[in-house]
């Protein structure tokens, strides 16, 4: 009784506890190959934002993922992302697949960059 | 010569008398049921004369009474892990972590243990070698959001800096299907739904919380060895396809997580600290007193980062913020210089984000428009710099006692009460939802000199204060809920909603239409009224004063209500002190808090 009297006043009053994530089992891991494109869906709106202004934590993950591995290779990607910000997203409702494979096109067509972050 | 082969036979006698029979009387011999590790392995918990029951359902236990006797189950695995046929080497890999514990309790022989090919690659893809305990606390604006959530995040050392993003987040949640509202409460309260783990990439797993629900991010490191951390990936595994009984209250994600870890770590005796309800918090505390954390990081809210970027705005910028909000049309701030254009964008570009999430509503088109704009200024800004707030670890303990002297009008009193959970207008604010009350289960009682009595003054049941400030692009609503009873058992339920204002740093001043009912299983006396309060804290300082007016709806008799509180801490026990004249009867109170 006493414990079902404090779950409502916790529900109640809180709503603090997330549930979800159903039908996730522990065997999830998302495929090397898939990685990237995952990454960018998850996080396409935050990457755009960040894109937008050249700089951030989830910018800078993707740019590791590319194969920019040192500071400078990232700070570079960051300001290619930024100065190609309407290629790589060219209206609002590009898909991240296709933010991908122009994400792609636009980095190989950066002679500079492509060097600093290879083996992605 | 002879005597070392003598000596050699001797030594491999043992080896004959390997197998499955040999195992099981390694195990009686032991009494290996009783060992720490085996009983943490179970989930098993001590009932009354010393009977064991897991919560585990599914397919997680061998033997039929598995779940309630650890002896049974034991000699099941063993009996099922070294036969002969293919099942038993299948069952290996099904069940590492035991498989891995009996290894180092039992004498076996190394060609009764099967290899896991499969298990192995994915463990390595994995490649968790560290173990974080990740905090996402209370939404600023929430007073209910205080008690937190908790989950963990298996490191991979290869995921370096901000690539750490790329680790996986364990979580234990409730799996409520597609149930919604009153039935989702429901269930939830009476345990039908299965709780289970779930492990999702860190990025989309720290998503729902920074995103979403506008939760700060803590992560504290455990401290768990390599071997332990494999240990209890290795039991996750295993408890794939299993489940218990989720009650939000106490078998919830923190009283999972603790039990988890106690699997890896056998002699601590974490979980059954907490009776009643386990708040998320509270176990992240705990976990500190054991020194199992080290390290403390912060991961800002989409929240927190519109906050600091609208904060830095000069009252220029906070104009042409508006303007681009409303027009959506870059144009709008042509006036401004370009880093000042530039910050401008990037805090519209938080807010339309935030905007998204509250009100699930789209505004790609504009998000976009002013994206490309953002873009085409160029560099102009460094990375947000954010105030780091104050650490959970330092935020007050959410049980309190209260002792206290006072006098209600003439008639001096002693007072003492009890409060289970949480917070209120008067407590330090430490990583809490700041001018937020919260209040669970209170039992405040006096004790009157003159009529020698000791009585219940007041019920607290539940009593949620909770204010966010009006800015110049929103205006959230405040609110304020009580019900309890007062005097002794007379319910009372008092209702309020208004607005908040933030004229100063470390102030807040709240008014709300008010709804007060008491004495409700008598005749009720509905009170509707207006209440002012002006709240601040600053330097180990806090303080509030308020007024009321309140009007009976019934006889027309109407009073103004005055209050005011002021605290502070001296080490860890909270000096008080309170005052409130109600309908002319004035009543002053000092309380030590600890």
């Amino acid at each position: 009784m006493k414990k079902w009297l404090v779950s409502i006043l916790l529900l109640v009053g809180t709503q603090a506890y997330a549930a979800g994530d159903a039908g996730c089992s522990s065997h999830g891991l998302v495929m090397a190959d898939k990685e990237v494109q995952y990454f960018v869906e998850v996080n396409q709106e935050d990457l755009s934002r960040e894109m937008a202004q050249g700089h951030g934590e989830k910018l800078a993950t993707l740019a590791q993922m590319k194969g920019c591995r040192n500071e400078v290779a990232q700070k570079a990607f960051g300001t290619f992302a930024q100065s190609s910000y309407a290629k790589i997203l060219p209206s609002a409702n590009t898909s991240a697949t296709e933010m991908v494979q122009n994400l792609n096109k636009e980095m190989a067509a950066q002679g500079d960059l492509a060097q600093m972050c290879h083996g992605s | 010569m002879v005597l070392k082969l003598v000596l050699s036979f001797l030594l491999a006698a043992p080896v004959l008398a390997w197998g499955r029979s040999s195992y099981l009387s390694q195990v009686q011999d032991q009494k290996l049921w009783e060992d720490p590790q085996w009983i943490k392995l179970g989930h098993y918990r001590k009932k009354w004369f010393g009977a064991y029951q897991s919560p585990l359902q599914g397919n997680f236990f061998i033997s039929p009474h598995g779940d309630t006797d650890p002896k049974a189950e034991l000699l099941a695995t063993v009996n099922l892990l070294f036969g002969q046929d293919e099942t038993s080497k299948k069952s290996q890999c099904r069940y590492l972590a035991r498989m891995s514990w009996l290894k180092k309790r039992l004498d076996i022989d190394p060609q009764d243990i099967a290899p896991c090919p499969e298990r192995d690659q994915w463990k390595k893809q994995l490649g968790a070698q560290e173990l974080y305990i990740i905090f996402a606390s209370s939404d600023l604006n929430s007073a209910g959001s205080s008690f937190g959530h908790t989950f963990l995040r298996a490191h991979n050392p290869q995921n370096t800096k901000e690539k750490e993003l790329l680790d996986y987040g364990i979580n234990y949640a409730a799996i409520t299907g597609d149930d919604g509202g009153a039935l989702y409460a429901l269930k939830g309260l009476f345990g039908f739904y299965p709780g289970a783990y779930s492990m999702l990439p860190y990025y989309q797993k720290i998503r729902e919380y920074t995103n979403m629900e506008g939760r700060n991010i803590w992560e504290y490191r455990l401290n768990f060895s390599p071997a332990e951390v494999e240990f209890l990936i290795d039991h996750l595994l295993e408890l794939d396809g299993s489940y218990a009984p989720y009650y939000f209250a106490d078998d919830n994600c923190s009283q999972q997580i603790l039990e988890l870890l106690e699997v890896a770590k056998p002699q601590l005796d974490l979980a059954s600290s907490f009776h009643d309800f386990t708040i998320p918090l509270d176990t992240v505390k705990v976990l500190n007193q054991h020194h199992l954390l080290s390290g403390e990081k912060m991961r800002p809210s989409l929240q927190s980062e519109w906050r600091a970027r609208y904060t830095a705005l000069n009252a220029q910028e906070k104009k042409a913020l508006k303007k681009v909000l409303k027009s959506t049309e870059p144009s709008a701030i042509a006036d401004l210089d370009k880093k000042a254009q530039a910050e401008v964008l990037e805090a519209s570009l938080s807010y339309l984000a935030i905007k998204e999430y509250r009100e699930q509503k789209e505004c790609k088109e504009e998000k976009y428009r002013l994206s490309v704009a953002r873009a085409q200024l160029g560099a102009q800004t460094a990375p947000l710099q954010l105030e780091i707030p104050p650490s959970p670890l330092t935020s007050h303990d959410s049980q309190a006692f209260y002792l206290g002297y006072g006098k209600n009008d003439d008639f001096e009193f002693y007072r003492f009460k009890y409060r289970r959970a949480f917070h209120d207008l008067l407590s330090d604010d430490s990583s809490l939802s700041p001018f937020s009350h919260l209040e669970v289960l209170s039992f405040d009682f006096r004790y009157f000199t003159e009529k020698q009595n000791l009585d219940l003054y007041r019920f607290i049941l539940l009593k949620i204060i909770s204010t966010a400030p009006v800015n110049i692009l929103d205006t959230p609503v405040s609110w304020k809920l009580d019900i309890g009873t007062e005097p002794r058992l007379s319910p009372f339920i008092n209702i309020g909603a208004g607005l908040s204002f933030d004229f100063f740093r470390d102030t807040r001043f709240t008014v709300l239409a008010l709804s007060e009912n008491y004495e409700l299983a008598d005749t009720a006396q509905p009170y509707l009224g207006g209440e002012a309060l002006f709240m601040t804290k600053h330097s180990g300082w806090r303080a509030f004063i308020g007024g009321k007016y309140l009007s009976s709806t019934t006889d027309g008799h109407h009073f103004p209500e005055y209050n005011a509180g002021l605290s502070t801490n001296i080490s860890t026990v909270e000096i008080r002190g309170e005052y409130r004249q109600r309908d002319d009867v004035p009543e002053w109170m000092l309380s030590v808090v600890f």
